[in-house]
């Protein structure tokens, strides 16, 4: 998957893996982020990062399985603080992993299906970003929309 | 428990819009287990109305998305496994289509028996048959990718296949040797 570098256009090759013990020990002290995430440990949490520098996590997602409902529930995300906002360095980073959700979602039989639990005003921002669509309160993404998203960030890879 | 303090979406929101804090941010949901349980129940009877109402076409669709997808993940993988051998790919591909034999290979122009010897590891896939596989598929799974199945199994033949490595072994003549001393 590829990432781009905002002040040069150039693309940069990433991959996302899941989180190590030792990557959680980082994280709680990583200034880059300003969630807890040691309370995510009991989910599946991803990291993404460049491959020409592993050791610096530019995002995360921590994910439940709800095998009986169909559904991959995305329980958190954060891109680190300097690629937020206006400043951002490196953009895609979010994309990639809500991608990455999609095609597990995908490979586990659930047809694509993904949910999050948005805050209220940030709905239409997810909606037409990424083409979630409400479920009550959530915002879920299945089929075609997951297929194009995967498509769109991963290509054919 | 941790001791981290978090940022709140009011925190963010000071700083960044409403469209910046949804392109880097997805919250945890801070309702209470009462609330928790109500968004469930009314998310679960939606949830299995959409599912109920997915068109077989629909469900093909996913599910050849999926092969695709765990194709990818076995090329990025550097061992060959069983599983995903061109003729068990093959094999599965022909039960999510729901055709017979003899259908499917009516839709690909081949000999029935020639099918059979492709399902039984008794013969190799052409490129010609690669190509039709893409076009049947709609285009889901690309030519490539059943060439990319055959050729890691061809390569770990050539890893594990000692006995024929022998007998190829024995008949080279004037073989290069290299003594080099630093």
């Amino acid at each position: 998957m590829k990432l781009t570098h905002r002040p040069s256009g150039q693309e940069l090759e990433a991959a996302i893996s899941e989180l190590s013990s030792k990557d959680f020990k980082n994280i709680y002290k990583d200034d880059g982020f300003s969630f807890d995430w040691d309370l995510e440990e009991d989910n599946e949490v991803y990291k993404i990062y460049l491959l020409s520098g592993e050791e610096e996590i530019l995002g995360l997602m921590s994910l439940i399985d709800r095998k009986v409902e169909y559904r991959v529930h995305l329980n958190l995300l954060e891109v680190r603080e300097e690629h937020q906002g206006k400043s951002k360095k490196i953009t895609k980073i979010a994309g990639c992993l809500i991608a990455f959700a999609a095609s597990l979602a995908i490979k586990r039989g659930y047809y694509g299906f993904f949910s999050l639990m948005p805050k209220t005003t940030l709905i239409d921002h997810y909606q037409n970003k990424y083409g979630f669509r409400q479920y009550g309160r959530y915002l879920g993404i299945e089929g075609e929309t997951s297929y194009k998203l995967v498509e769109k960030y991963f290509g054919d890879e | 428990m941790s001791n981290k303090k978090e940022k709140t979406y009011e925190d963010l929101r000071k700083k960044y819009s409403d469209e910046e804090i949804a392109e880097s941010f997805v919250f945890r949901n801070n309702l209470s287990t009462e609330e928790q349980q109500e968004a469930d129940a009314e998310f679960m009877k939606l949830r299995m109305k959409r599912l109920k109402a997915m068109s077989d076409e629909q469900m093909l669709k996913g599910e050849l998305m999926r092969m695709k997808l765990l194709m990818q993940d076995y090329f990025r993988q550097s061992k060959f496994i069983e599983e995903f051998s061109f003729s068990n790919q093959l094999k599965n591909y022909i039960s999510l289509i729901k055709k017979t034999m003899v259908e499917f290979s009516k839709d690909l122009d081949i000999h029935k028996t020639k099918l059979s010897r492709l399902l039984n590891n008794r013969e190799n896939p052409n490129i010609e048959l690669m190509y039709r596989l893409e076009r049947h598929s709609g285009m889901m799974i690309p030519a490539t990718y059943w060439y990319r199945l055959t050729t890691k199994k061809q390569e770990e033949e050539i890893k594990t296949n000692m006995a024929k490595r022998d007998t190829e072994y024995k008949r080279v003549k004037n073989e290069l040797r290299f003594n080099l001393t630093s």
